[in-house]
């Protein structure tokens, strides 16, 4: 009797999978995860504009403008078009689009996993898992960009796999495609092409490969990547949004030309946050991958760790070049953003957890095999474990305070006042100037983008101009030239008399003032 | 009689592991907030460098380390404890550890880089 539940046929015939995996039972199983997990996004999807990155990326999708690099280029085109669907307002829209992107993936690891196994009960669960987990989740309920590139990934990933077992070229074409579409979208995507090289070349199909199909293959590869040209198409066309530049002490903010091929190439190498790519020291880097294994650990509720790694040693004996593609898929990117500095990096690591789900499925296959038949519905303790744990942490269905309070911020200035503003509180007023007019006249500033030289004479001269000038924030303001009175949880800035000085409280002012 | 036993051992070994993996959740506990406190606390520090240089002159020096410590036990969830924005209040920026409390890891992690050059 063979317990291990993975097949050990290879590579698997035409014959037996058309019997035994039809297309209408991959359509079955696609959609009872995709709809399954759709509903737990539409259940607790952040009803607006949300704060972070999403402002940006919706007004970009909505202007076809220019965001923080790498651009996405991809993501915008997209999403332009899925904003033109009548769903709600245009915030709400954009986080359907991630909703939309990450459960489709949850259904495409659904069919891997089936295909690897022949197991839809652990397909389905690893799907769920990997819809349901945190880090996925957290980011399907709000407009960012994660989940539509883990969606480029296991689409490739699957579109891979029928390469390797059906001989397929269309399928290797169509990988090829969103491996340049996906590369034009953000370029450390180049990260998972190891792995895709191993899946589409260490395989006996690629004996049918001749020069003309490796010229169509080049051809489809740059038809991806000429989504790069949407940057500098864009920037020639002055959009009424773009993140890249700067603003100068008048407030006035100059783009950075991306037409031009220097600037294309820093923009695109990611230098616009060059001093977040690997900071740490070397003990400080054994931290960050110990971090990262704890949120792969807890992501998955402990168990999705170990059974994983059942997984994907259950595949590597079966397949070595499958389970070393997929790894390699998942294994420089992460390593890459391991040594990254960013401060919400653990939002950047959902291309492992795809990958870990679809070895995690692989596991739970095995473990499928060893219990009875009647045990076995046992395994979906897994999904509803996570959506009980869960949900409390990423239900933002009543998070209104991005919206709210940007519109409070706008509402209230004085006509033709100055608004600094963080990234994502200025990003929020930016979305309901841009996206609703509201309030066009206020020069809302995300000091991001300007120099504390050329931010304190802005705030001077609009003082001495009388314009009225605000802060979401206090800390780092000129508290030495200007007084901060509160407006709810903002500040009105107003000239500081010169007989009143913050050393007389501030003792390391007082030290620095004798100095 | 062999291979039942190497699929008992096997399955003692699976249910061993899976219960040691899910026994330690409880005890290390998540490592993930509620997604509106994470956004909260990330919103204005996304972008920051992380450079302690409060008076941008480039270096750190005992006046940025200062402005770390003026801060101690503040928290991102009472930001101005006393209520009035002109005394040291709360900042992301002087949050270096992104934990929504200024302590002395925070101070720490400051007075670690003295001397230090932040980069443009």
């Amino acid at each position: 009797m063979r317990n291990d539940a993975i097949p050990n046929r290879r590579p698997f015939t035409l014959a037996a999978i058309t019997v035994r995996q039809t297309a209408s039972n991959a359509v079955a199983l696609f959609g009872l995860t995709s709809l399954l997990a759709a509903l737990a996004y539409l259940r607790t999807a952040a009803p607006g504009v949300f704060t972070l990155d999403s402002p940006e990326l919706t007004v970009g999708a909505h202007s076809l403008g220019i965001v923080h690099a790498p651009g996405y280029p991809v993501f915008m085109l997209v999403g332009h078009l899925f904003l033109k669907l009548p769903l709600g307002d245009v915030g709400l829209r954009m986080n359907l689009l991630s909703a939309l992107a990450a459960a489709a993936a949850a259904g495409i690891i659904t069919l891997m996993v089936w295909w690897l196994t022949e197991r839809r009960l652990a397909g389905v669960v690893a799907g769920l898992a990997f819809a349901l987990c945190y880090y996925v989740w957290s980011m399907a309920v709000i407009a960012e960009v994660y989940t539509f590139q883990a969606l480029l990934l296991v689409g490739t990933l699957a579109l891979l796999w029928q390469w390797r077992h059906r001989a397929s070229f269309a399928s290797l074409a169509l990988a090829a495609l969103l491996a340049g579409l996906a590369a034009a979208n953000n370029p450390s995507t180049v990260l998972w092409w190891p792995g895709y090289l191993v899946l589409a070349v260490a395989t006996d199909a690629r004996r049918t490969l001749r020069l003309r199909h490796f010229a169509a293959l080049c051809g489809v590869l740059l038809l991806g990547l000429s989504a790069l040209l949407y940057l500098p198409l864009r920037s020639l066309a002055e959009p009424a949004f773009v993140y890249v530049g700067s603003y100068d002490a008048a407030g006035q903010f100059n783009a950075m030309d991306l037409s031009r091929l220097e600037n294309l190439v820093w923009y695109l190498s990611g230098r616009q946050f060059s001093w977040l790519v690997a900071p740490y020291t070397a003990a400080e880097l054994a931290r960050e991958a110990g971090r990262t294994v704890g949120w792969l650990w807890a992501g998955f509720l402990g168990v999705g760790l170990p059974l994983g790694l059942w997984g994907l040693w259950t595949l590597y004996r079966r397949e070595r070049f499958l389970a070393l593609g997929l790894a390699l898929a998942a294994l420089p990117h992460t390593l890459f953003f391991i040594a990254y500095g960013a401060p919400d990096k653990e939002t950047m690591f959902l291309p492992l957890f795809a990958v870990w789900a679809i070895f995690l499925g692989a596991g739970l296959a095995q473990l499928q095999s060893m219990l009875p038949q009647q045990g076995r519905p046992a395994l979906l303790a897994l999904p509803l474990a996570l959506l009980l744990v869960n949900l409390s942490y990423v239900d933002v269905s009543d998070f209104r305070a991005p919206q709210e309070n940007s519109v409070s911020r706008l509402v209230r200035a004085d006509p033709g006042a100055v608004v600094l503003a963080h990234w994502g509180d200025a990003g929020a007023m930016h979305y309901q100037q841009l996206v609703n007019g509201l309030r066009v006249d206020v020069s809302v500033i995300n000091v991001f983008f300007i120099s504390p030289e050329d931010l304190n004479t802005l705030i001077d001269d609009s003082l001495a101009e009388g314009r009225a000038v605000y802060a979401t924030y206090s800390s780092g303001l000129p508290l030495d030239r200007v007084r901060l009175a509160s407006i709810g949880s903002d500040f009105q800035l107003t000239p500081r008399p010169p007989a009143t000085n913050l050393s007389v409280r501030n003792p390391i002012l007082q030290q620095r003032s004798k100095q | 009689m062999t291979g039942s036993l190497g699929r008992l051992a096997r399955a003692i070994l699976v249910v061993l592991v899976l219960t040691v993996s899910l026994a330690l959740l409880p005890y290390l506990g998540l490592p993930y907030q509620p997604l509106e406190v994470t956004a909260m606390r990330l919103a204005s520090v996304l972008y920051h460098d992380g450079c302690p240089d409060y008076d941008h002159n480039g270096i750190i020096e005992a006046y940025d380390i200062g402005q770390v410590a003026l801060r101690w036990t503040l928290t991102a969830a009472n930001p101005d404890p006393d209520n009035d924005p002109n005394t040291p209040n709360y900042g992301p920026e002087y949050d270096l550890e992104f934990d929504g409390v200024i302590d002395m890891l925070d101070i720490m992690d400051a007075a670690e880089n003295f001397g230090e050059f932040c980069d443009d």
